[in-house]
């Protein structure tokens, strides 16, 4: 009755034992499963990050040597990082709705840059910031002085409601023709 | 019992061990992780460059018709050893126009600007001292150069 009784209480113990081990062992692997997802997780959105940053260097660059703006009485010459801003006034007029340019324009820029929003700014000498159209572009300053009344030409403005986007900037020169005057300002690309 | 005590101290040594594997997953993974990205370096530089090849096309001056590009001002300041630009002494005027650039484009960052022939400094604005980091960009007029360079701490 007696041996009966301790190898009962020896049969408990090892189930208790073994109870241990696998908590432990389940323990362990909620842990590296924990570690693994956490990285695994971390390192896509990294990794989506990083595409989408090279992405947007890509086409920062790409949009600043756009023969559409840049500066072509350069001819290659130091043309890079030079943005004529009579280019910029047509391309934005185009880019309002009620022009009658605006569908062509649209439908030809969006197989090229998709969701976007591409502008370019004066940042100096400063200026009002307001949105350059002609009217404004006429201001009597102008052409004795790079014109002060108008700052922001926004060339494309296709934004995607509620996606993410990432922003970019690169410094360029802004070259006024009819002056032949050379500005600082800051082409913006935020993409979607 | 000297089998058994053998065996729990194989099981510790195993659980240890594991243990010690899944740190080093963890260290090596999240050491991977900090690494910065080289698009961001590329762009970094690439911007510097822009923003000081933009510098040197700028018109700053427009009392004198047709308008001086600041590479032009720089030429004529280092032949001259000075002279004047829009009334001020040029060695001032260009430090301060950079400046204003500097303030226009991005305020909070600290940077250097050199003009240089050979070794010898001619304008010197700022310093990169206590920086962990640099990012340079040049441009050459024949035997000056201009240097503007970024400090990241």
């Amino acid at each position: 009755m007696k041996s009966v009784k301790s190898c009962f209480k020896k049969a408990q113990i090892g189930m208790i034992e073994m109870i241990m081990v696998m908590i432990v062992v389940v323990v362990i692997i909620v842990i590296g499963m924990v570690f693994y997802f956490k990285f695994s997780g971390s390192s896509m959105e990294k990794t989506q990050e990083r595409i989408s940053e090279d992405k947007a260097a890509v086409i920062i660059s790409s949009v600043a040597q756009l023969p559409e703006i840049e500066c072509s009485h350069l001819k290659g010459r130091g043309a890079k990082g030079c943005v004529d801003t009579l280019k910029l006034l047509v391309l934005s007029m185009k880019d309002k709705e009620g022009n009658p340019d605006f569908v062509e324009h649209r439908r030809h820029y969006s197989d090229l840059f998709g969701y976007m929003v591409i502008s370019v700014e004066q940042l100096h000498p400063q200026t009002s910031g307001k949105e350059c159209d002609i009217s404004i572009f006429g201001l009597p300053d102008y052409p004795e002085a790079p014109p002060i009344g108008c700052g922001n030409w926004t060339i494309y403005n296709n934004p995607k409601k509620g996606a993410g986007s990432v922003f970019r900037t690169m410094p360029v020169a802004l070259y006024y023709p009819t002056n032949r005057a050379y500005t600082l300002g800051q082409l913006k690309v935020t993409i979607y | 019992m000297r089998k058994k005590s053998q065996t729990e101290i194989m099981g510790l040594l195993t659980i240890v061990v594991l243990f010690i594997f899944i740190g080093l997953i963890y260290i090596m993974l999240a050491g991977k992780a900090d690494k910065g990205s080289l698009t961001r370096d590329v762009v970094q530089s690439e911007k510097v460059q822009s923003l000081l090849s933009s510098f040197m096309q700028l018109t700053p001056c427009y009392s004198k018709v047709p308008y001086d590009q600041m590479d032009v001002i720089i030429k004529e300041c280092y032949t001259s050893s000075g002279g004047l630009v829009c009334g001020e002494p040029c060695k001032e005027f260009i430090i301060a126009e950079m400046d204003d650039v500097m303030k226009a484009y991005n305020p909070r960052q600290e940077y250097e600007f050199k003009i240089l022939k050979g070794k010898e400094e001619f304008i010197s604005k700022g310093g990169c001292t206590g920086a962990s980091e640099t990012k340079a960009g040049s441009v050459d007029l024949r035997d000056i150069t201009i240097r503007l360079t970024y400090c990241i701490k």
